[in-house]
């Protein structure tokens, strides 16, 4: 048969076992090594989730919204995750929110959709103001 | 040649040169657009134009935004291309120490004067150097990757152990997709999105931007802007000319790199700074300053980033080949004008070639006076509260991973980078060969396959190659050479002060511990 | 003090301000609108509306290639005609499946993700290869050309003073002495196959991720011969570079009438199956209205006078065909492909 006679006889799997071999044999290393030096690797880490809630809340904020993308669109997910993201951070200013949130979410939709062709998850408010950009 | 150089100077290339070269700013400046993305969509629009404005409006912004990666890599520790990650470590830190303007202007300076000497070598040895890169084939490709991730071992200087990891698992995740050979899916985890192998640039954002988002979140404590503020009005913004004249050598040999590689196709622009970046190293008397500002090492990187634009159109013009995602789109650009790069361009098109040569070089100077004149308005980036700051690249981050493909998808794959990059950062293993492991992975596994099929299963192909030969043999050298010289000096001497300067990456990011500082990215 | 600090403040707007303003400014100037203009009143109905951004051509192989040129030559060529932005994208991988994956699995219905593909790739992709689509999965459009494959060697080597019967001649002698490009099974290795099943010829077969790469290594002495598309070699044909020397149809190719065919020397081939089949595809699920429109949107194009003289400058040729008879094209090649792959002892029928 033709697609018998035109396999390779290649050792297709060589380079990957090879590759998975030496980066398990390598992390291996890597993790006695670390676990030897704990005195210079525990202290550092503690000193960290003190201080680490509000990146923690900052980055569930950020990893929520492609949900709130995708079921909402942009428009409002990217506003609600801009005030969130800012008050997390304590920003005090009324004015940053305002300049921050609907101003940037709104010309980033516009600038994606109609200049990058980047076609984000459209919910009501995004079609109007595209469709409008779109008829000037 | 003539005629090229009148073409170059009508008023319609000069404002397509600056259209494009400040284009290419903003692409290259903002996380997840790339230099690639930014000559895609001003392909349509040089339809409507004269080939020669067209084709530099083009040029303008690969070189631009190959540049504006850099800013950001200095200012705010994002590179904007993989080929920002050498000079992020030293630029970044001589922000940290206030001085951005220095930092910018010493990388606007590098990057013009690699740019025109890679444009030099354009123009004059064009047809000449399409036959050096004619030479390198399956086995010297093989090879070259190999010196590639050798060296970024070498340079990181740290324990060998962690960066042959770091190397290692870059490999791993460049066996993601679909097998190069039979198409078999392979470690995809069931997720047919991953039949292309792991897009790169999700994969940047979530290393570098992400983290980079989550890092500075840590460190808003109010309205207050970012590091470095005080410094923006105050200081130097260019290396003075003693500086520059003491590494006159430094920026031949950077340029030299930079071109060079820049002429092998299918390497693309990732490895060379870090090749430019570890030779500066090997050469410099005052290598203990690598990674914590040195302007030496801010200059052999940037230097060679941007020389390596140049080096990359020799093959693109004379023979058709593109060697980077950004030459391949430029390629199709210019094929859709009409004019097919290949043997006989130069030949049928003098007055263009000329006008886009003489564009280059325009393009390298404009880049180089006003990188320096406009430190002022690049920098103000870091006026912006860090909070702000922190909430604009997180968003970026996630939309320009949904751009690439428009693909919920790339927004995962982009959050998972992140997290492997947290794990990394715990585990100490460098970020920096992971991520050109992952580049340079498919390279290395096509052409090595290639390479036995040619040779019929003989490995004995990577050693009668003169030029594979003597990459493998450099490669060596770079790793070899310091344990060898600590091994001779251990023997003949008792460890002094010297021996300390030596340490590696290891107890540097110790004593940044105790100093209660919180970045411990090892750095070389 | 406090002055000094308000200012400060007010700065870091006015800068965000600003950066707000850029971005405000290169999305109006691109888009091509006039501030003033007004909103004009947008139709309704779906049609009308369509495309409201640019339509993708997605070509499964890297930049510059034939498939590639060919796509951005009708890009062009369409958004002339029709006014209608079009954008070609490059989604190579493995040898072309990565690409026709993506068209089958993962692109839209909705008239923005279209496909160049040539067909014989795609029969080889579902027939020989581990390939999660099937041939349910595309609805052509329009048929754009044929395209042989041309073998080609570099003048200035051994094989460039010899016949393609020398050369198979020199195959059979020592074989494996000769490496040749291919892309694995693609119509490439096939016909290579026919061709060393049917002269005794045996070739070293080396894979590529596309024509234009073999090229390269053909160029760099890595290789001794190669499969190619025309538009992959005219450049260097035309600079005596390299010389072909077969063509895998029963005609001689129209700008290379010299050049032996298959037919010529001995080889026995099917007409205009060896090669690509260049054609327009949909995903299947596109509602039947909207094939309708692009399948004559494209017709129209091809058949206008701006077609002929744009893919003639580029290199790529054209045979423009209905969408009818792409159909029937596309079954035929699935089903006669299919056979001489399933019949033993495929390579001599």
């Amino acid at each position: 048969m033709l697609s018998e006679t035109i396999r390779y006889p290649a050792p297709t799997n060589l380079y990957p076992s090879v590759v998975l071999g030496a980066t398990v044999a390598l992390a291996l290393l890597v993790a006695i090594q670390n676990l030897r030096n704990t005195e210079t690797f525990g202290p550092s880490d503690q000193g960290r989730t003190s201080a680490g809630l509000r990146p923690a809340a900052f980055a569930a904020v950020w990893l929520s919204y492609p949900l709130v993308l995708i079921a909402v669109g942009f428009l409002i997910s990217t506003v609600v995750a801009i005030g969130l993201s800012l008050w997390l951070l304590r920003v005090k200013h009324l004015l940053a929110y305002v300049v921050a949130s609907l101003p940037t979410a709104a010309l980033l939709l516009v600038g994606l959709q109609v200049l990058f062709n980047v076609a984000v998850p459209q919910g009501f408010l995004d079609l109007l103001i595209t469709d409008f950009v779109y008829s000037l | 040649m003539l005629e090229g150089l009148q073409l170059a100077f009508e008023p319609a290339s000069l404002i397509a040169l600056v259209t494009g070269l400040a284009l290419g700013l903003v692409f290259g400046a903002i996380p997840g657009l790339t230099a690639t993305l930014g000559v895609a969509l001003l392909v349509p629009i040089t339809f409507i134009m004269e080939p020669a404005p067209g084709m530099i409006m083009l040029l303008g912004v690969y070189a631009g935004s190959i540049y504006a990666g850099s800013i950001t890599a200095i200012l705010l520790r994002i590179p904007g291309t993989p080929a920002s990650i050498p000079t992020m470590w030293d630029g970044y830190a001589l922000t940290e120490q206030g001085k951005p303007r220095l930092a910018l202007g010493t990388a606007a300076v590098a990057s013009g004067i690699g740019g025109l000497f890679s444009g030099l070598v354009l123009i004059f040895l064009s047809p000449l150097l399409a036959d050096v890169a004619l030479k390198f084939g399956p086995a010297e490709y093989v090879a070259i990757v190999l010196f590639g991730l050798l060296v970024v071992t070498a340079v990181l200087g740290g324990s060998m152990v962690r960066s042959a990891a770091g190397v290692f698992i870059g490999l791993s995740l460049a066996l993601v997709g679909l097998d190069p050979l039979e198409g078999f899916a392979r470690l995809d985890g069931g997720f047919y999105e991953l039949g292309g192998g792991l897009e790169v640039v999700p994969v940047l954002l979530g290393i570098f931007c992400l983290t980079e988002a989550i890092r500075m979140a840590a460190k808003a404590k109010d309205d207050s802007p970012a590091t470095g503020t005080a410094q923006l009005d105050e200081g130097r913004r260019t290396p003075t000319a003693k500086e520059l004249l003491k590494n006159k050598w430094n920026f031949a040999r950077s340029s030299l790199i930079g071109t060079g590689l820049g002429i092998i196709p299918a390497v693309g622009p990732e490895t060379t700074p870090f090749v430019s970046y570890a030779a500066a190293k090997r050469a410099s008397k005052e290598r203990e300053k690598y990674g914590r500002g040195s302007i030496e090492a801010l200059i052999s990187a940037e230097t060679s980033n941007n020389a390596n634009v140049g080096g990359s159109l020799i093959p693109l013009l004379t023979l058709g080949i593109p060697g980077s995602a950004v030459a391949a789109v430029f390629l199709g650009a210019l094929t859709l004008q009409g004019l097919r790069p290949g043997p006989l361009l130069f030949a049928e098109q003098p007055a263009l070639i000329g006008a886009l040569f003489t564009g280059f070089l325009l393009i390298n100077a404009l880049m180089l006076v006003g990188g320096v004149l406009f430190v002022r308005q690049f920098a103000i980036v870091l006026r912006l509260p860090v909070a702000v700051l922190a909430t604009l690249v997180a968003l970026f981050s996630i939309l320009g991973a949904f751009a690439v493909g428009n693909n919920v998808f790339n927004i995962w794959v982009m959050f998972a980078a992140g997290a492997l990059a947290f794990v990394l950062q715990v585990a100490r293993i460098p970020i920096a060969p992971v991520v050109l492991a992952l580049i340079l992975g498919p390279l290395l596994e096509t052409n090595l396959t290639k390479a036995l099929t040619i040779s019929r299963g003989d490995w004995a192909v990577f050693v009668t190659s003169p030029l594979a030969l003597v990459f493998l043999i450099l490669g060596a050298l770079f790793l070899t050479l310091p344990v060898v010289k600590r091994v001779v000096r251990r023997s003949w001497t008792t460890p002094g002060p010297e021996a300390n300067a030596d340490q590696d990456a290891t107890g540097r990011a110790d004593a940044r511990q105790n100093d209660g500082e919180e970045r411990r990215a090892p750095r070389p | 003090m406090s002055v000094k600090r308000r200012s400060r403040r007010l700065l870091h707007w006015g800068v965000l301000g600003a950066l707000i303003l850029l971005i405000a400014s290169c999305a109006t100037t691109t888009s091509g609108s006039s501030e003033d203009g007004g909103s004009a009143d947008g139709s309704e109905t779906v049609p009308e509306s369509y495309p409201e951004r640019p339509v993708e051509l997605t070509v499964v192989y890297p930049a510059g290639g034939g498939m590639d040129v060919t796509a951005r030559a009708l890009g062009s060529v369409a958004e002339k005609e029709s006014g209608d932005e079009f954008r070609v994208i490059n989604r190579d991988g493995a040898g072309g499946l990565v690409g026709h994956t993506y068209l089958a699995k993962q692109a839209g219905p909705d008239g923005y993700e279209l496909g160049v593909v040539a067909v014989d790739f795609l029969v080889f992709d579902t027939l020989l290869r581990d390939s999660e689509f099937s041939d349910e999965d595309f609805a052509p459009l329009a048929y754009i050309a044929f395209d042989p494959i041309i073998q080609v060697v570099r003048a200035d080597s051994e094989l460039g003073d010899l016949s393609y019967e020398e050369i198979l001649a020199r195959g059979k002698q020592n074989p494996g002495d000769i490496r040749v490009g291919i892309m694995r099974d693609t119509t490439f290795d096939v016909f290579t196959s026919v061709v060393e099943g049917q002269s005794g010829a045996e070739f070293t077969k080396v894979p590529f991720d596309g024509g234009q790469p073999g090229v390269t290594a053909l160029l760099g002495g890595q290789i001794d011969m190669t499969n190619a598309f025309y538009a992959e070699v005219e450049p260097y044909l035309k600079s005596g570079e390299l010389k072909a020397v077969a063509i895998s149809d029963t005609e001689p190719y129209p700008a290379l009438p010299d050049v032996p065919t298959a037919t010529d020397v001995g080889i026995d081939v099917p007409e205009k199956t060896f090669g690509a089949g260049r054609m327009i595809v949909a995903p299947n699920e596109m509602e039947e209205g909207l094939q309708k429109h692009l399948a004559d949107m494209f017709m129209e194009t091809m058949e206008g006078p701006v077609a002929a003289a744009e893919f003639a400058d580029v290199g790529a040729p054209l045979d423009p065909r209905g969408r009818e008879e792409a159909v029937e094209i596309y079954e035929t090649a699935f089903k006669e492909l299919g056979d001489a792959i399933e019949q033993p002892g495929g390579e001599s029928g």
